[in-house]
């Protein structure tokens, strides 16, 4: 171990600068000069940004250092981090796209295990790297998961950002829309401007969610229009309900209604019996 | 006719071998079938490097736990009560439907080369329950015959199990490798099967799979040689002329007789949530689905219950066969025959237990 002041390890080689988030520096530690040292190989700060930057700001003027062999060098600097597991998906791609220039100096799969925590890390980021930029950071920044991203790819951008940008929708409902919208698009061949034509339509709805799976599923919501007109024709008022099967897949449907005088049981009774003269059309529906 | 010597040259690249199931028959045949293959011995599958755990490796080895089972049938749906033997598991064929592609993480087709214990255990099972019907096949997890003429696995069985009235050894392939079993005898109730789609649909979805006129050629040949044969025309898939390429596949079926034909079954495309994941780009995906009670999507009910009524019209007039539906609700039997199908008389013998209406 040696010493180096803070101008010459600024002027190695930041390639290495992968991590943005992390434990901070505590100051008195820093001060009494109680932290590990950085590690360097040649030209390169291999880790040990963040001392850097808070030494500076603490006014140290020079930091213990370690050279350590080219071979594993990025592997060191993932176990000086210690956060397996808890990268972002920024400091991953960094970590895949630096690996990519380190090649064979490095071992891939004790690299997956190091950020990871298992062999899947390296599958997972050729998958992320092949996406657009907008859907990318919608992953950084936790709007969608990547399994998501890759269905809603075909989306042009400026549509994502339109459904992004829509306050009051929950990533479940964003995730919705942008699955529906992605399946239109390919389902009716639209063309960029059209299907962000369809997002703004859709999103100036009172429940845009509600009016995308209509437009997703147009047999289910004619079934479901025509199930609704009915029971307006036959049981609005009555104080009779009816209901269809969810998603009009099954046996029957279920009427219920409560009575307190013999009255009101046989106007709830004459309400059935006109049900039972509709009954054809219900059948239908299933 | 495939010639399937030179098609294993294509989809076999690699043969595993568990430690200790040298001996058997079937690894005999298909190593001198198979002699520019190096078979690699290993004490289990643990041992068969991760660039090799892919359909276009073997993995040979004997069975342990039920090797026969009930078909697991599907929660809310009614069961046709087939029984199911393990013999090939995994598929190189590549269907882009296939809901292996959901739940088998092992990808490597596993080869169980040692059938004396399932026909030992179907014998059992058959004298157990000799006033019933016992439906069984190889064909749940894996095609029945795509590598049968390498492995002749198939021939135990029929052999086996010919002596006895009341079972029903189906087995069910998109292949046309038949011709080495036309030559067996006896074949007790053996039944060649044949899963079917209409070639527009199968030359897009069905991967490697035989052409669909040659499978329905293979009928014809195993019921020269005595055998019957089924159809399961599954997936069904809903396009916009869906009729226009079902109706002719069906009408191709007019020159089998309805006593050549064991049974004929329809069932439409179905996926589970993760099968949708892996296949996502397929155009058949944006048809309207809806959730079903055993986790399944499947096509809103009113138009599964149509697409079912005109296959069977069509497929009943054709053949005089009254096909059964797979794994479909108690609403849709319903709907489509106005009853149970215990209740259809038709089908008596693939739903109720008595053996004497499924002879052929």
């Amino acid at each position: 171990m040696r010493y180096m002041t803070l101008p010459d390890i600024a002027a190695l080689s930041r390639r290495f600068d992968v991590f943005e988030t992390g434990p901070a520096c505590d100051s008195q530690l820093l001060k009494a000069r109680l932290f590990t040292p950085l590690a360097v190989c040649g030209d390169d700060l291999v880790w040990g940004f963040r001392f850097l930057k808070a030494a500076g700001a603490e006014g140290i003027s020079e930091l213990p250092v370690v050279q350590i062999e080219p071979h594993g060098r990025l592997l060191v600097a993932l176990k000086l981090e210690n956060r397996t597991g808890r990268y972002s998906w920024k400091e991953r791609y960094s970590i895949y796209t630096l690996l990519g220039e380190l090649g064979e100096s490095e071992d891939a799969e004790s690299i997956s295990l190091a950020v990871s925590g298992n062999a899947g890390f390296f599958a997972m980021m050729k998958r992320y790297a092949c996406l657009p930029g907008h859907l990318k950071a919608a992953i950084n920044e936790g709007r969608l998961d990547l399994s998501i991203a890759e269905k809603v790819c075909t989306l042009p951008e400026a549509a994502c950002d339109l459904v992004f940008s829509r306050t009051g929708l929950s990533f479940s409902m964003v995730r919705e829309l942008l699955v529906n919208l992605a399946e239109i698009r390919r389902r009716d061949g639209l063309a960029a401007g059209e299907i962000t034509a369809l997002v703004r339509d859709v999103l100036a709805a009172g429940d845009p969610v509600k009016a995308l799976f209509l437009i997703r599923n147009p047999e289910l919501s004619g079934l479901t229009g025509r199930f609704e007109a009915f029971k307006d024709r036959y049981t609005a008022q009555t104080g009779v309900s009816l209901k269809a099967p969810l998603y009009f897949e099954g046996d029957g449907y279920t009427v219920s209604f409560s009575f307190s005088t013999k009255a009101e049981l046989r106007r709830k009774r004459e309400t059935i019996e006109r049900l039972e003269e509709g009954c054809d059309e219900l059948e239908d529906l299933l | 006719m495939t010639n399937w010597k030179t098609f294993y040259n294509r989809i076999i690249r690699q043969v595993y071998l568990e430690r200790g199931a040298e001996g058997f028959d079937a690894v005999g045949i298909a190593r001198r079938e198979l002699q520019n293959i190096d078979f690699r011995i290993v004490s289990d599958e643990s041992e068969i490097p991760e660039e090799h755990l892919k359909g276009t490796t073997l993995y040979l080895r004997r069975h342990r736990g039920h090797q026969v089972g009930r078909c697991p049938g599907s929660h809310g749906h009614l069961c046709c009560n087939y029984h199911t033997i393990d013999l090939y598991a995994g598929c190189a064929l590549g269907c882009s439907y296939c809901i292996m592609r959901s739940y088998l993480n092992f990808s490597p087709v596993t080869v169980y080369v040692d059938p004396e214990p399932a026909v030992q255990l179907v014998r059992e099972l058959a004298l157990q329950k000799k006033g019933e019907t016992l439906r069984i096949g190889t064909g749940e997890v894996g095609d029945s015959l795509l590598y049968d003429p390498l492995f002749q696995l198939s021939e135990p069985f029929i052999r086996g199990l010919s002596d006895l009235d009341n079972v029903h050894f189906e087995m069910k392939s998109k292949t046309d490798f038949v011709d080495h079993l036309l030559d067996i005898e006896p074949k007790g109730n053996a039944v060649i099967g044949f899963s079917l789609n209409p070639p527009e649909i199968a030359d897009l979805e069905e991967g490697i799979a035989s052409a669909v006129q040659a499978r329905i050629a293979a009928a014809k040949r195993v019921v020269e040689a005595g055998y019957r044969t089924s159809f399961h025309f599954d997936p069904v898939f809903r396009q916009a002329n869906w009729r226009e390429l079902y109706f002719p596949l069906i009408d191709s079926l007019a020159g089998f007789r309805k006593e050549a034909i064991a049974w004929i079954s329809v069932g439409t495309f179905r996926y589970t949530p993760p099968l949708k994941d892996k296949i996502a780009d397929r155009p058949y995906l944006y048809e309207e689905f809806v959730p079903s009670a055993d986790g399944k999507h499947r096509y809103i009910q009113r138009v599964r219950a149509q697409m079912y009524r005109e296959l069977i019209e069509r497929l009943r007039a054709v053949t005089g066969v009254t096909a059964y539906l797979c794994m479909e609700s108690a609403a849709i039997w319903k709907r489509v025959y106005g009853r149970m199908p215990d209740e259809v008389e038709e089908l008596k013998g693939v739903f109720d237990d008595d053996p004497a209406r499924l002879k052929g």
